[in-house]
């Protein structure tokens, strides 16, 4: 390739967002050799910012002004004070002292009254904002904790309760929920999740953590739907998407409409369009990339390390390495015999370890979640089954279920299967492989789909009802075709 | 399209009077007046990473907020342009602080002449985006085809490359040489409309 068409493709790429480190450094070389292509380079720029705003301007004339009028009255109040001290000025001093006093102190009295006629309305108005019914549940599945914003907490276990501003908390792997808006607005939240809603003038949805799902009626566009979690803003006027939020990164899917991403920690955006895909990290500084999702896959193999959503990773040397210092201090080895030992272990590969269960109030579960990164969904078959090789302590049963997506987007349904392990483990190594056929799981509410197949995989859980005693262990997940 | 008449400087002075005097609803007559203004000497002066009606407004709230600064009778439209130019700077120098900004954003040197180009006069964009629309309005209809789809409809490459049958190689090649016509076409009109004036 010669240096022009190396140089158009670098710049086609920077303009459209696609550019790499590496090519912004080749980029930035080229300018410094050459101070014409520099000069041509940005009036380019230019000319396609001004392509760009010439084809948005007229539509979002209204929105910006309104939005931005908006914004004024908000930061009024911040403003009076120098406004006032400047009308002061304005007012020419005509010598009549005392009339303006009188003035002054007239006019004062009637700011304060207004003030407090509208701070009485806004109070009376957001009480009863607050009390509004904004939504009300349409399907309820597992246990979910809902505090009301007056500080009550209630289990929802009903359909068709009124839900006014709040937060909801999916307590268990099987956990769903489904809320209507007042507007026709679904979303869905599964897994372990923690939602905040809220609905005075727009709606606004703070995902702590977890899987979100939303099909959202069209919203104003100068009062825009928000979702905001730990790593990311986004802001919708209507579409369907799928967010899944973690501790330090947020993978939003669109599959209708466009969702407009902003990153918390530099304010980059990125607008996301019908079937692509965006991962916002905390940690991640790479620029923000929509990236269209790929055709589809049939088998996955896990990682344990990167995907375990629920529960605690522990890689396997750090294990043996626990052994280890037990045996020198109980005496079973010397100190060079473990060094020796963990000398030699210390060749396996990094990534092994496994994934172990947190215990909570509702008995102890690990959740797997299929990569945040990962662009080509893994698509549930006829001949799919879900292969689990573990280990478990005092357990004698367990129970395997799997999340699935919409192809075509949307939250779909959670499926499971009791598996009871008392011919299955090894007595002497507690190991055991379950080999699960995807279509003999059922569905755990008969508002799912009556099978899985055909969906998208995205999440599988292992739980036990208790945490007496037991230890629940994950060593690999696979989905593999079963032969025919 | 648009709607390209001058603010007169008394419209805007009894805005400005309005406002200073409590009438916060007359700031929105200094919205409407330079929300185009604004966005568009922003967008030909921002780099990517930057969100230029984000900009634009915290100037026209800052304006508000500020209001009592300006003297009434002297230059508002280029008071608020020194608003837009901090705002814009402050946000580049919060930008500056992200350890690899010129490898993520924008390469130094485009950066520095992006900053140069800064002083010029806002009216100067307005002036080239009126030139840009007689470009492209003189443009072959598949050329036209390919703006549209660009930058009017927001397609990805990719569905573009499926809409005209070609390559997403090609149809990069293709927007390159749209771009490179419609600069040059521009940059003839605007000398032409130097000599004139």
């Amino acid at each position: 390739m010669n240096d022009q068409n190396e140089f158009q493709e670098l710049w086609n790429d920077y303009l459209e967002g696609e550019i790499t480190s590496d090519g912004m450094i080749e980029l930035q070389n080229y300018f410094a050799s050459d101070e014409q292509l520099l000069q041509h380079s940005v009036d380019s720029f230019q000319i396609h910012r001004l392509l760009g705003y010439d084809a948005k301007a007229d539509e979002q004339r209204d929105e910006f002004v309104k939005s931005t009028m908006a914004q004024v009255l908000a930061s009024q109040h911040v403003t009076e004070t120098s406004l006032e001290s400047s009308n002061s000025r304005m007012i020419p001093h005509t010598g009549r002292s005392q009339n303006s006093l009188t003035w002054r102190l007239l006019a004062t009295a009637l700011v304060l009254a207004a003030s407090v006629l509208i701070a009485l309305s806004y109070f009376s108005e957001s009480s009863a904002n607050r009390n509004a019914i904004i939504a009300k549940t349409t399907n309820v599945h597992g246990t979910i904790e809902w505090t009301h914003e007056n500080g009550v907490v209630e289990t929802l276990t009903e359909t068709n309760v009124s839900l006014t501003g709040g937060t909801l908390e999916t307590m268990t792997s099987e956990s769903t929920i489904t809320m209507q808006f007042t507007d026709e607005t679904t979303v869905t939240l599964d897994g372990l999740s923690l939602l905040t809603i809220s609905e005075q003038q727009q709606k606004i949805l703070r995902l702590k953590r977890g899987n979100l799902s939303a099909d959202v009626a069209p919203q104003p566009k100068s009062k825009p739907m928000m979702v905001f979690t730990e790593a990311a803003e986004l802001r919708v006027v209507g579409t369907q998407f799928n967010v899944n939020a973690r501790d330090e990164s947020t993978k939003l899917i669109v599959n209708e409409g466009e969702v407009l991403l902003k990153r918390t920690t530099d304010g980059e955006s990125v607008n996301v369009v019908p079937q692509h895909q965006v991962v916002a990290s905390l940690r991640d500084a790479k620029q923000l990339r929509s990236v269209k999702r790929a055709r589809q896959a049939h088998v996955w193999k896990s990682d344990l390390q990167s995907e375990t959503s629920h529960g605690k990773w522990i890689p396997s040397k750090m294990e043996l390495v626990k052994e280890l210092k037990l045996a020198v201090a109980n005496g079973k080895l010397t100190q060079a015999e473990a060094t020796k030992i963990y000398k030699k272990a210390a060749s396996l590969n990094d990534q092994q370890g496994s994934a172990f269960a947190l215990p909570s109030r509702f008995g102890l579960s690990v959740v797997v979640s299929v990569n945040q990164e990962a662009t080509i969904p893994v698509v549930l078959e006829q001949n799919s089954s879900i292969r689990i090789t573990g280990r478990a302590y005092a357990a004698t049963d367990l129970v395997v279920g799997i999340t699935t997506n919409q192809l075509d987007g949307g939250f779909s349904g959670k499926y499971q299967q009791h598996v009871d392990l008392t011919d299955l483990l090894d007595p002497a190594t507690h190991e055991f492989t379950l080999d699960i056929p995807i279509n003999a799981m059922s569905r755990i509410n008969s508002d799912f789909p009556a099978s899985p197949i055909g969906k998208e995989f995205v999440s599988c859980w292992c739980s036990h009802p208790t945490n007496k005693v037991t230890k629940i262990e994950l060593t690999d997940i696979e989905i593999v075709k079963t032969e025919e | 399209m648009n709607d390209s008449t001058p603010p007169t400087e008394a419209v805007i002075e009894n805005a400005v009077r309005r406002t200073m005097a409590g009438e916060t609803m007359a700031f929105e007559a200094i919205v409407q007046q330079f929300e185009r203004p604004l966005r568009l000497w922003l967008a030909t002066q921002a780099p990517p990473a930057i969100d230029v009606d984000d900009i634009a407004q915290r100037t026209l709230i800052a304006a508000f907020s500020q209001l009592g600064k300006y003297q009434l009778g002297t230059n508002f439209a280029a008071w608020l342009f020194t608003i837009a130019r901090y705002q814009l700077k402050s946000e580049l120098t919060r930008l500056h602080r992200i350890a690899d900004y010129h490898t993520r954003f924008a390469p130094e040197l485009l950066q520095r002449e992006l900053d140069r180009r800064s002083d010029s006069m806002p009216e100067l964009q307005e002036l080239r985006l009126t030139q840009l629309q007689r470009c492209v309005a003189a443009l072959s209809e598949q050329e036209s085809r390919f703006i549209v789809w660009r930058y009017d409809e927001s397609l990805p490459l990719e569905q573009i490359a499926s809409h005209s049958g070609r390559s997403v190689a090609a149809v990069k090649k293709q927007l390159w040489k749209i771009r490179r016509r419609l600069q040059e076409c521009v940059e003839r009109h605007m000398s032409t409309a130097g000599e004139i004036s």
